[in-house]
């Protein structure tokens, strides 16, 4: 699994950054989750529960709340134990925490919620293979302390749920014309009965992460232009002499 | 730092016990209530859905075994009058399998009625099949059709497997149940084709007036001939709608048609239409040409109970599609352009005089 231990995180673990307090280092970290790393839009993984249960919003939040409910348990475990798991069995460990973890969460929606627990049906016990899970726990709980675990794991979790509402949202109102059941659409409209099906879903996928990547692309060329510029008259910063400032 | 064996064995072991008893302390707590729940929707949602005076339930025939969830029950009122029969039957679906419930009246004649009580089907697709668009079809239906999709059963546009499920569910459900209470059914045969459904209607001649004097014979109404009595232009159609008026064989004017077409789908729908000016009502209704969807849209001129629905109504009707008429499922846009073109039509005819 370390394939799944980003650059970032090895910067993020060993950043010291005596300005910053704990505080501001877990809201980094919850942050890392929900955005820059978010999945399965930037770190692109973890699609298949994305694609398979978010024909309806309300579908996505429920399995977003069980992933968040998860990978917080997970992570607090594995980082309070961090010390004593031998590293030879360290993924079999990790996989009892998670189904562990997952079981509960399912026994629970199938209490509190019976019908949306039924349209979820499997992925809920498919979150044990869920890779942001395992993959959160080897490359990051294993190494840090257990209020940077659970800040790490409620970012990411969150993140997740964010990204299946977006998928959730296009496919429930293009595919029935209703955002949490609510009807939003007007009465003439077709619903387009691809949205609720594979093609649909994928279609999705790859508009919203050509969205990100457009947005990325736009904020990365901005910052250029920002350093670009000079910072007094005096001083131009990099630019030749003469060459106006863009 | 390489860990001894008897390490990795002792964290495996703690890690293992810890998880089965946390998990065995949860499952202790909430299957109860799960439990609880699954009870509860059945009979909530699937017998009482059913039977809504019920309050009693009395074993009439016990499961066949201690697993399988097939007692069948009498359904009692509160004042101990037999009410029908309830059972729960399951089947494979499209996801999953499909549990139903399905009631049978107390003369066990007929199905009182079905209710989808668990199934993992598409949204929004096959898990249409737990609406009244549906179920209703099985109110009051005799245990003794076909029970064949497409036959004497609607499935769900784009849900056939789901649709086709259910109604497997439903017909061996209701032959296992008789059985088991020492009266077996026999169901009609099913038809080996669809078409018979569909050969009801006529093709209508080319000429709008020879197509009305084919339709008013077909509605038994005297008209041996209709006259054009031009174009009427009618607020919110594109094109005007055409008058006739029709003469009977005795040689006194009678019905009056119209020709009058609204925007469908792919193209212009043109509608036909003969209206007994007596009765200010609608005679008969035939979609005259159209370019919709094939097995689509193009069934507003294909099935003849979408047309003939139109019989009998008065011209004052709104024809709202999913009030006063009955659209055809997954066509709604060509429905509504029936509607609106046979609006059309009366408008004109009173414009021009011939209706009040």
């Amino acid at each position: 699994m370390e394939c799944c231990t980003t650059e970032m995180d090895k910067r993020a673990q060993g950043a010291r950054r005596p300005a910053a307090s704990r505080w501001q280092t877990l809201w980094q970290d919850i942050l890392r989750g929900v955005w820059t790393e978010s999945s399965p839009f930037r770190l692109m993984i973890a699609f298949c529960p994305a694609l398979a249960v978010t024909t309806a919003v309300v579908n996505g939040l429920a399995m977003g709340a069980a992933v968040i409910f998860v990978l917080v348990g997970t992570n607090v475990m594995v980082s309070l134990m961090r010390r004593q798991i031998p590293r030879e069995v360290r993924i079999p460990v990790y996989t009892i925490f998670i189904a562990t973890f997952v079981t509960i969460a399912d026994l629970v929606l199938a209490a509190t919620v019976p019908n949306v627990h039924q349209v979820l049906g499997l992925f809920v016990p498919l979150i044990v293979v869920n890779c942001i899970i395992l993959g959160r726990a080897e490359a990051w709980a294993a190494h840090v302390p257990v209020d940077r675990a659970f800040a790490d794991g409620l970012g990411y979790g969150i993140g997740y749920t964010i990204s299946l509402v977006m998928i959730g949202i296009v496919r429930e109102l293009l595919g029935n014309g209703t955002i949490l059941g609510l009807r939003l659409m007007p009465d003439g409209f077709v619903t387009w009965q691809v949205m609720l099906q594979p093609p649909g879903a994928f279609l999705t996928m790859g508009m919203i992460v050509g969205l990100f990547n457009l947005g990325s692309r736009l904020a990365r060329e901005r910052q250029l232009r920002m350093a670009a510029r000079p910072r007094s008259p005096s001083a131009p910063l990099g630019a030749a002499p003469g060459a106006s400032a863009s | 730092m390489r860990s001894s064996t008897w390490r990795m064995i002792l964290v495996l072991a703690l890690v293992s016990t810890l998880s089965g008893g946390v998990l065995a302390g949860f499952y202790s707590w909430l299957n109860p209530i799960i439990e609880a729940n699954r009870t509860k929707a059945d009979l909530e949602v699937g017998f009482k859905g059913i039977f809504p005076e019920a309050a009693n339930f009395e074993i009439e025939v016990p499961a066949t075994s201690p697993e399988s969830d097939d007692a069948i029950y009498r359904v009692l009122a509160a004042d101990g009058r037999l009410l029908g029969y309830a059972f729960k039957a399951v089947g494979e679906g499209f996801g999953g399998p499909i549990k139903m419930a399905l009631g049978i009246t107390a003369d066990r004649s007929a199905l009182a009625g079905v209710r989808v009580l668990q199934m993992s089907e598409t949204p929004g697709l096959g898990t249409k099949i737990q609406e009244p668009v549906f179920t209703d079809q099985f109110v009051m239906k005799p245990l003794t059709d076909p029970y064949q999709l497409n036959q004497d059963i609607d499935g769900i546009t784009g849900a056939t497997i789901s649709s086709r499920a259910a109604v497997e569910i439903i017909r061996t459900g209701i032959q296992s149940a008789m059985e088991r209470m020492g009266q077996p059914v026999q169901m009609a045969a099913a038809s080996t084709t669809e078409e018979e459904a569909a050969s009801a209607l006529p093709d209508l001649p080319e000429d709008p007036a020879e197509a009305l004097v084919s339709m008013a014979m077909a509605a038994g109404f005297d008209a041996a001939m209709f006259m054009s009595m031009g174009t009427t232009p009618v607020e919110g159609a594109k094109t005007d709608p055409e008058v006739f008026v029709g003469v009977t064989s005795t040689g006194e004017t009678g019905a009056v048609g119209f020709r009058a077409s609204a925007d469908g789908v792919e193209g212009p729908v043109e509608v036909l239409g003969i209206i007994d000016p007596g009765n200010r009502t609608l005679v008969s209704v035939r979609v005259f040409h159209q370019q919709e969807t094939p097995d689509l849209g193009d069934k507003i001129a294909t099935d003849a109970g979408f047309q003939e629905q139109f019989k009998g109504m008065s011209i004052e009707s709104r024809f709202e599609v999913g009030d006063d008429i009955d659209g055809i499922t997954g066509a709604t846009l060509s429905s509504k352009a029936v509607a609106e073109a046979v609006r059309y039509g009366i408008a004109a005819a009173r414009a021009a005089g011939l209706v009040e």
